[in-house]
């Protein structure tokens, strides 16, 4: 029983970190970028003044193209500051940059 | 007349309200731990049926509130009740009465988010013709992806009667756990233990309800609704109550 326990929160615990790695990746993730603390800012407003109407989205469950489309409104919504958009804006790109090449990459066991 | 002038002005306010933040409430029977942004203001309806209580076969009642709802910091939301009142319907009489007014405050401990817990605590005095009540509320919120958890645990203090001399005291533990297929929408379950404890010396039944909830939402009003099913067998207890509630910002 003890055991059974300790699986399932464990496993919990795993879905959790995949789950905040996956949704809204943090900045150590994103391999190298030069602008580490505007994006850092950039999520923080993703995780928390976007998730105020609605859970925070996976950022990579929208093409880049929707985004264009959804953030200017959502922002409007969201009633952010200038910085703050400007950050929110530049985290999701970079977001989308990093997992667009990372699918670019070839696996390296190949 | 009043209701009328009253129901003018909502109209207005909805038609000339500014780009706004919702907070809407996926759980009609669960509080969730955001607060408003400073300056925002909602009104909340609240609707509540309760029927099927089997020691009274006619027993049928409706709960009204009204509320207003303010940001005075991005932390620190204030509320009134502004009226709850109700309709109920027994064997022997059906009568509407005016029950209290009410203040709330919750203020926002930690903001939630897919990194941490929200937390938030939450008081209230409800004041109304031989009526007083004290509720505390602490309330606990999880994020993950399209999954919300949400608890809720309450302490009430009532005091009722002439002289306000009947008191008892009041425990309930809420949770509700809700799934967002697209971020207009939830579908959800609630569940609510409560117990009474009648003038504080003695231990009442233990009242368990469940059940579905969904709620919808744009950016300017949302509504959710939530009915639950009494699976204790406790017989001056609802078996059956449905609570609706829309807000509209402004
Ligand atoms: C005031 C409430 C509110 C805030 C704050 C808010 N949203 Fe939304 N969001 C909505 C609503 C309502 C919808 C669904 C209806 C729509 O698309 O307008 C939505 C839809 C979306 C969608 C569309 C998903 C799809 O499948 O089409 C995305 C993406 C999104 N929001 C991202 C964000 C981001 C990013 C932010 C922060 C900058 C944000 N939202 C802040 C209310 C809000």
């Amino acid at each position: 029983m003890k055991r059974i326990l300790l699986t399932l929160m464990a496993s919990i615990s795993i879905i959790g970190c995949m789950d905040s790695i996956s949704v809204a990746p943090k900045i150590a993730e994103l391999g190298t970028v030069s602008n580490a603390m505007q994006l850092e800012r950039g999520r923080a407003v993703y995780i928390t003044s976007c998730s105020r109407c609605h859970n925070a989205i996976r950022i990579t469950s929208i093409t880049k193209s929707e985004w264009d489309g959804i953030l200017p409104e959502m922002i409007e919504e969201s009633e952010l500051t200038i910085s703050d958009s400007m950050a929110v804006t530049e985290y999701i790109q970079a977001v989308l940059n990093a997992s667009a090449s990372a699918a670019a990459q070839p696996s390296k066991s190949e | 007349m009043s209701y009328k002038i009253f129901l003018s002005v909502l109209c207005a306010l909805f038609i000339v309200q500014s780009p706004c933040i919702a907070t809407s409430r996926t759980s009609p029977w669960v509080y969730h731990s955001r607060t408003m942004m400073e300056g925002e203001f909602e009104y909340e309806q609240w609707v509540t049926f309760k029927t099927d209580k089997k020691n009274d076969s006619e027993y049928n009642e409706w709960r009204f509130r009204h509320e207003l709802e303010w940001g005075v910091t991005d932390r620190l939301q204030l509320a009134l009740y502004f009226a709850d009142w109700r309709i109920k319907q027994t064997s022997e009489q059906e009568k509407i009465t005016f029950r209290d007014v009410a203040l709330e405050a919750v203020y926002q401990v930690q903001t939630p988010s897919i990194d941490q817990v929200g937390i938030a605590m939450y008081g209230e005095i409800k004041y109304g013709p031989e009526f007083l009540e004290l509720e505390g509320k602490c309330i606990l919120e999880w994020e993950f992806e399209q999954v919300s958890v949400l608890y809720n645990v309450t302490v009430e203090a009532e005091w009722e009667g002439d002289d306000l001399s009947e008191t008892k005291g009041k425990l309930e533990n809420s949770f509700s756990l809700t799934y967002q297929p697209e971020p207009s929408m939830t579908w959800g379950v609630q569940a609510v233990w409560e117990k009474e404890f009648p003038e504080w010396n003695s231990i009442g039944n233990d009242v368990v309800s469940i059940g579905p909830s969904f709620s919808w939402q744009n950016s300017n009003w949302w509504f959710s609704i939530s009915p639950l099913f009494q699976i204790t067998d406790v017989d001056s207890e609802p078996d059956l109550q449905v609570r609706l509630l829309f807000g509209i910002d402004f």
